[in-house]
């Protein structure tokens, strides 16, 4: 199984080029899209979907073009938007029923019991029969994963799937997709939120501004931060100088006055410990350093 | 491949979420509730709930149908619409769109969801009309009704509205703006276009005419397919533009160009039916046109009379094959070299043969023309035989009514119902003359001679072999032989009615008349009515009969058999002002609709319901025997001895004599009873033919119907009569203008108004009594044949040396009417020998440029019949004193000035105080007088609301949209006083008239509204000298009366209540408020109204200069109203 995305381009109608030139190859497993809002993730997503005709470039999925062969296409994805809150006055169950129709399972056994197991692994079966605009937040995404997955398809496309959702609920549903990324699947996983790609994905495209700046595993985008990371108490008077030179990554107040975490070269002078850099430090690194995009 | 799964799972998941929609629930149980009053109210248990509604079967569900189907167009507006927008906002919807499912699976399962949801509702909606149509055991199930009715209106609204809806949302891309645009446009469907362009815009098919008859089902079957079909293509046409467009990447490019072809086809489709459909009509349209102007070229042709004509027609289907054996004779003094024949021009010839010779013949469309070799000399005759077939075409019927009172639709509540001129099926076949179905001599109507058609007795003969087991139903004599049907008319017709279909018949004879009722088997619903009295129907009818003979008509049934044939409900007479027959009646024939649908009269049982329930409330005991004899009085006279459409005693009158229109039915006005039998006794029996006064004949008629009555209103309210609108007409136009211009009622008051003033001069010329001897002799002695004017005039000539065509001048008087001016009657009391005398004494003066005449009718003692009548003759410019003696007490005077430039035309004096004097000269006289006549004494000066000292301003409090639709109104310039409702004074001054008003020629006064005081009008006069002046002020008290309660018993004034209290005046608490002004100053009076006399009131005695002096009056008053007539200063 394999995505293979080559000279990718969107132009929208205004002008505005979303995406340019992209090239990526996605195989089985969890890969994970991470860039700045506007950087053209969703665009690139609504391609993959087929919601969207990309200006030009080509996109095979397993070998099958994306424009030419549709159906062939849609038969094999399972999508969960990124605004998944609204639904029609159907059941839970129905919903699901409903998705597994039109992905073409006909047999009213097989979709009962797909169905069933859905709401058991997605942990919705008590609440099989609400109406799904009832249920809470969690539970429609929840619900949303379920009916993206309720075909078994081969690519799931999940667009920022844990906006919104509450610490405990976030981990639940990294949790489940991490499950499915055993299976010979690929997952994308379209976030701004750094946590979600660190706990789960193998492979990683950085987007900015409608063009690919990285793509290669999550462990080599921290490693690249090492020794730009550090840990610092300071007074008000050294915060905000500091504040004015590099991206401040947290900020705690103490006594009299910071304990801050910042990425950058140690400035001289200044009394800091180095700290090991997560996925979150090595976004603003990269951000930072090779493409001097950081807003300060 | 389209799979069907795909389009059944998304149907369903759409119909559930449809469902489950609050939106829905509401809008359903909503409709079904006010369907289920509908029906309570229509087809309930209620005793008072007319038949008509009921007496079609079908409309049980074509009345459910048609209310559901607007519902659902409007709410499946919303809900199409909904459903792109929902799409649009709703991201579950990628979620679906990611699927692989194609466009077209998609919107189709929608559509479908959709669709099923409402014909759901519709299932259950007919499911209610069939339960309520299964317990009312008088209405049949018409089972096919219940699948024809939504598969013809509700499908294709539906498949229609959805995909316009769609398509608009996928253009518009604004479910707010979208939803406007299409309720605009179902607005404009049920409210503006209507049955414009003959209902081809009409896609709920709310104006198309679908009643279903029991005889022939629809009238015009493969017009409603054409017109649905195209809106269901139409619609399919725009689901298919919907998903061609819609906002998701197909499934695979194929598709698209295949949805375009479709979206293209089926819309060309639909439009090309739909332009099938129209252009039926504009080429009926056309034909009728070119029907017109072949009348109008062969109009003044020489005709030649049929004096016989052997009709033998054999049916088949829908095909007659006939051949008419015609004997025609010249009766002009030239040889004619071209016979004029008339023919229904969906026939073909097949040969003309006389004396086994072929005769050469041209055809153009319905004009025959037939060449015989050696012409036809005068005075001789011609025999030969058409052999013509084919089925006939209704178009030619009806040339001489205006397309928008064709188009007019007709309805039975919301059921529209069509207007067919005769029925041509292969069940039941309908025709008369008025479809040319036999050759006649001539053209038939045409823009020359003004008639429909001549007179032209005929000796017919009639046989007839029709499909089988069909009935067949003619005048004459009947004799059956190997199925074939064989009528001798008695008598020479002038027109011959042919009816075949299935009848059963119930035959009675007595007194040698033999009367026949011929209806659909299983379609008696009256008998039930009148078991008490089957065995004294007989001497009813004769009672009747009698009655209607000789004291209303004073003529004889002239035919040995009357048929009331059942007719379906598509048949449609037009009413024409310029005759007094419309088809529905035929000789020997009464044409009475499908199960008495849309006629009161036929209502026994809602009659039986209020006439027992008021004979419970008054105690009153009567037998069964008794209220059956009443019901079928009721029936007979309501139904075919009334000449107007009122009927005697309606179902909701509390007065026998009160009664309701004979027509429970929208989109018929007819001037006079269809039904009527007067036709029978004069129109079929004889006529007066003239080309110079085709009007004539319809004078006649209506004088021996019932005389020429004048009208006279009880208040100010009622507008203009048609006579007085008549008159002005006659003023300002020609008689073939009005004809041409004017609306049927009005042409009818003109036939009437010219009509009495003709015949009333003439009386007042050779005597009252004497005049109706000649006549009805006259008549009886040309029985069943033609009268020429010219014979006629002579023979009237040779009776009293009176020649009568100067008196039908007034037919060509355009622009020169009499008018009269009238001094109040002075009423004396006095005695002679024998006894008390009453006088009373007036003068009378023609103020016209000519010759006029005044009908004076006084009411006297001893009844509402008893009236004693006068006619005066007035040149111009002369006035005459009259003194008229009586010898029973009148109690009103009713002056009707005919034609002339009056208004009111005709008015009425109480007589109720009289002067009671002593040795009075009580000789009646009519003398010319030197005097002036003039209402104005010497040191009076009188400003009435006509006058030039008379002003008025009206302040507008109406909203600019009022003011805006107010303006879009056609004002006509001919219709100068308005009709005022009670409960409706207009805001503005607006100018009344009525007999109690001031004025000489034209008593009006102007009325409006109480209010703030903005609206003034203001009398103005300039006065010779400075000095003391009484100021009167003209209340007409009689004009201001409103009716008392119902129940209480008021003072009978001698107007005449028909019902409730008498009437009284309605302003006694009202207080005017004048301003009484000069250049000494200004003062203000308050006037009550509580204690005034009729006419002239003293507001008090003012100082005034010589010079202008003014009154004013406002509206701002305590009561509800303001009149303004007249006001007059009189010099102390």
């Amino acid at each position: 199984m394999e995505i293979k995305i080559t000279k990718l381009n969107k132009i929208y109608p205004g002008g505005h080029k979303a995406l340019s030139d992209i090239d990526i190859t996605i195989r089985e497993g969890m890969f994970g899209l991470l860039g700045p809002n506007g950087a053209g993730k969703s665009t690139l997503m609504r391609i993959l979907v087929t919601l969207m005709k990309p200006t030009s470039g080509e996109v095979l999925i397993n070998g099958k073009d994306i424009n030419g062969q549709r159906e062939q296409v849609r038969k094999m994805l399972g999508y969960l938007p990124q605004d998944f809150r609204f639904f029609a006055a159907l059941r839970s169950w129905e919903f699901l029923d409903y998705a597994a129709r039109l992905a073409g399972m006909n047999s009213k056994k097989e979709r009962r019991d797909r169905v069933e197991k859905m709401l058991q692994d997605v942990g919705l079966h008590q609440v099989r029969n609400r109406m799904a605009n009832k249920l809470s937040g969690g539970m429609k995404r929840r619900l949303g994963i379920a009916q993206a997955l309720i075909s078994s398809p081969s690519i799931i496309i999940v667009d920022e799937p844990t906006t919104g959702l509450d610490p405990e609920e976030r981990i639940r549903f990294r949790n489940l997709l991490s499950d499915l990324s055993q299976s010979d699947t690929i997952i994308i996983l379209s976030t701004h939120i750094v946590g979600d790609i660190s706990s789960t994905c193998n492979q990683m495209a950085l987007l900015n501004e409608g063009e690919l700046v990285y793509d290669d595993s999550p462990d080599k985008l921290v490693e690249s931060a090492k020794g730009y990371v550090w840990h610092a108490n300071v007074s008000v008077e050294q915060y905000n100088d500091l504040k004015e030179n590099f991206p401040i990554i947290s900020t705690i107040p103490s006594g009299t006055g910071w304990e801050i975490q910042f990425v950058g070269e140690k400035p001289a002078g200044l009394e800091a410990t180095e700290i090991h850099p997560n996925l979150e430090h090595a976004y603003v690194h990269f951000m930072e350093n090779k493409l001097q995009h950081w807003n300060l | 491949m389209i799979s069907l799964q795909n389009i059944a799972s998304v149907s369903k998941y759409e119909r559930k979420t449809l469902y489950r929609s609050w939106f829905f629930r509401i809008f359903s149980i909503i409709a079904l509730l006010f369907l289920f009053g509908i029906n309570m109210g229509n087809f309930g248990f209620h005793g008072g709930i007319k038949w008509t509604n009921r007496a079609i079967a079908a409309n049980l569900p074509y009345i459910n149908v048609l209310f559901i189907n607007v519902a659902q167009a409007i709410i499946a507006v919303f809900l199409a619409s909904d459903f792109l927008k929902r799409d649009k906002k709703l991201d579950t919807t990628e979620v679906i769109y990611t699927r692989p499912i194609t466009n077209g699976e998609y919107v189709i399962g929608k559509t479908m969801g959709i669709l099923v949801l409402f014909i759901g509702l519709v299932i259950l909606t007919l499911t209610m009309a069939l339960v309520f149509n299964i317990i009312r055991p008088d209405v049949p199930v018409i089972w096919q009704a219940y699948l024809y009715y939504p598969l013809l209106i509700n499908l294709p609204t539906l498949v229609f509205i959805l995909g316009l809806s769609f398509l608009l949302m996928i253009i518009i891309r604004n479910q707010a703006v979208t939803f406007i645009i299409l309720l605009g446009y179902i607005g404009l469907t049920l409210f503006y276009f209507k049955d414009k362009l003959h209902g081809t815009l009409d896609y709920m098919a709310f104006n198309l005419p679908m009643v279903y008859s029991d005889f022939i089902g629809f009238g015009e079957p493969y017009r409603i397919i054409l017109h649905r079909l195209a809106y269901f293509f139409m619609g399919l046409g725009f689901i298919f533009a919907t998903i061609r467009y819609l906002n998701r990447l197909p499934q695979t490019g194929r598709w698209n160009s295949l949805n375009f072809m479709a979206f293209v086809g089926f819309v060309v489709l639909g439009g090309f039916l739909g332009f099938q459909y129209f252009t039926m009509y504009q080429h009926e349209d056309k034909n009728r046109i070119e029907y017109l102007e072949l009348n109008n070229q062969f109009a003044t042709a020489p005709l030649a009379d049929i004096v016989s004509n052997k009709i033998h027609v054999l049916q088949d289907g829908k095909n007659l094959q006939i051949s008419s054996e015609i004997s025609l004779r010249n009766r002009n003094r030239d040889q004619i070299d071209t016979l004029i024949l008339s023919l229904n021009p969906g026939f073909q010839i097949d040969s003309i043969i006389s004396n086994e010779q072929s005769i050469r013949f041209i055809r153009t469309q319905q004009i025959l023309q037939i060449i015989p070799e050696t012409g036809t000399a005068p005075r001789r005759w011609l025999e030969f035989t058409i052999y013509y077939s084919g089925v006939p075409v209704e178009t030619i019927a009806y040339l001489d009514i205006p397309d928008e009172k064709l188009q007019e639709l007709k309805r039975i509540q919301v059921a529209t119902l069509d207007k067919k001129p005769g029925i041509i099926s292969a069940d039941y076949m309908l025709l008369t003359s008025e479809l040319l179905w036999y050759p006649v001599s001539g053209v038939g109507f045409n823009n020359k001679t003004f008639l429909p058609r001549d007179l032209d007795f005929t000796r017919f003969e009639l046989s007839v072999k029709p499909n089988n087991d069909l009935t067949v139903i003619a005048p004459g004599e009947l004799e059956i032989s190997d199925g074939e049907y064989h009528f001798t008319p008695d008598k020479d017709l002038s027109t011959l009615p042919l009816v075949i279909g299935q009848f059963e018949k119930i035959s009675k004879t007595f007194d040698d008349v033999e009367y026949n009722i011929f209806i659909m088997p299983g379609h008696d619903f009256f008998s039930e009515y009148f078991t008490n009295i089957s065995d004294t129907i007989g001497a009813l009818i004769l009672e009747e009969k009698n009655d209607y003979e000789i004291d209303v008509l004073d003529l004889y049934y002239p035919f040995k058999r009357i048929n009331l044939v059942e007719v379906p409900i598509q048949f449609h007479a037009y009413d024409r002002p310029q005759i007094q027959t419309i088809e529905t009646v035929q000789p020997e024939m009464i044409l009475l609709p499908e199960k008495g649908a849309g006629l009161n009269p036929l209502d026994f049982a809602r009659y039986n319901y209020y006439e027992e329930r008021r004979n419970r409330r008054e105690n009153e005991i009567r037998t069964p025997v008794e209220m059956e004899v009443r019901l079928f009085s009721r029936f007979i006279e309501s139904l075919f001895l009334r000449h107007s459409t009122m009927a005697r005693g309606g179902g909701r009158s509390n007065q026998p004599g009160g009664g309701e229109n004979i027509f429970n039915l929208q989109g018929v006005d007819y001037s006079k009873n269809p039904y009527a039998v007067f036709p029978l006794y004069y129109s079929y029996m004889t006529g007066i033919s003239s080309s110079e006064y085709p009007l004539f004949n319809s004078m006649m008629e209506i004088y021996l119907k019932e005389g020429f009555a004048a009208t006279m209103r009880q208040t100010f309210m009622g507008g203009m009569t048609d006579n007085e609108k008549a008159n002005l007409a006659l003023k300002e136009n020609s008689i073939t203008e009005i004809f041409e211009e004017w609306d049927n009622t009005i042409s009818a008051a003109l036939v009437s108004q010219t009509g009495s003033f003709i015949f009333l001069a003439l009386k007042n010329r050779v005597g009252l009594s004497e005049f109706d001897n000649f006549l009805y002799f006259y008549l009886e002695d040309n029985a069943f044949r033609e009268i020429t004017f010219d014979q006629f005039s002579r023979d009237f000539y040779r009776e009293f040396q009176v020649d009568i065509e100067p008196y039908f001048e007034i037919l060509n008087t355009k622009g020169k009417i009499p008018s009269f001016t009238m001094s109040t009657p002075d009423y004396f009391q006095t005695r002679d020998e024998i006894g008390e005398v009453y006088i009373v004494r007036f003068s009378l003066r023609n103020t016209g440029e000519v010759k006029g005449l005044v009908d004076v009718s006084l009411r006297v003692a001893g009844g509402f019949d008893s009236q004693e009548q006068r006619l005066y003759e007035l040149d111009p410019g002369i006035t005459k004193d009259i003194q008229i003696t009586l010898f029973d007490q009148p109690r009103m005077m009713t002056v009707n000035t005919l034609i002339s430039g009056n208004i009111p035309s005709s008015y009425g004096h109480f007589l109720r105080l009289a002067k009671k004097e002593r040795n009075m000269n009580i000789e009646e006289y009519e003398r010319i007088s030197e005097d002036e006549l003039s209402l104005e004494y010497k040191g009076e000066y009188v400003v009435d609301n006509e006058d030039s000292g008379f002003n008025y301003f009206s302040v507008s409090n109406e909203s600019k949209l009022k003011q805006y639709i107010d303006s879009r109104k056609e004002i006509s310039n001919e219709i100068h006083y308005a009709e005022v409702r009670s409960d409706r004074t207009p805001h503005k001054w607006t100018p009344v008239a009525h007999s109690a008003f001031y004025g000489e020629t034209v008593r009006s006064a102007l009325v409006t509204r109480a209010g703030d005081g903005g609206n003034i009008a203001s009398w103005t006069t300039v006065l010779p000298a400075s000095g003391f002046y009484d100021v009167y002020v003209y209340i007409p008290m009689s004009a201001m009366m409103s009716r008392g309660s119902r129940g209480s018993r008021g003072r009978d004034s001698g107007g005449g209540s028909s019902r409730g209290g008498g009437p009284k005046f309605a302003d006694s608490k009202t207080r005017y408020n004048y301003v009484i002004s000069s250049n000494e100053g200004i003062e203000e009076v308050e006037f009550p109204l509580g204690n005034i006399e009729e006419g002239w009131n003293r507001l008090g005695a003012f100082h005034f200069p010589g010079d202008t002096a003014r009154i004013e009056l406002s509206n701002r008053t305590n009561g509800n109203r303001v009149v303004a007539d007249a006001v007059k200063w009189v010099r102390r």
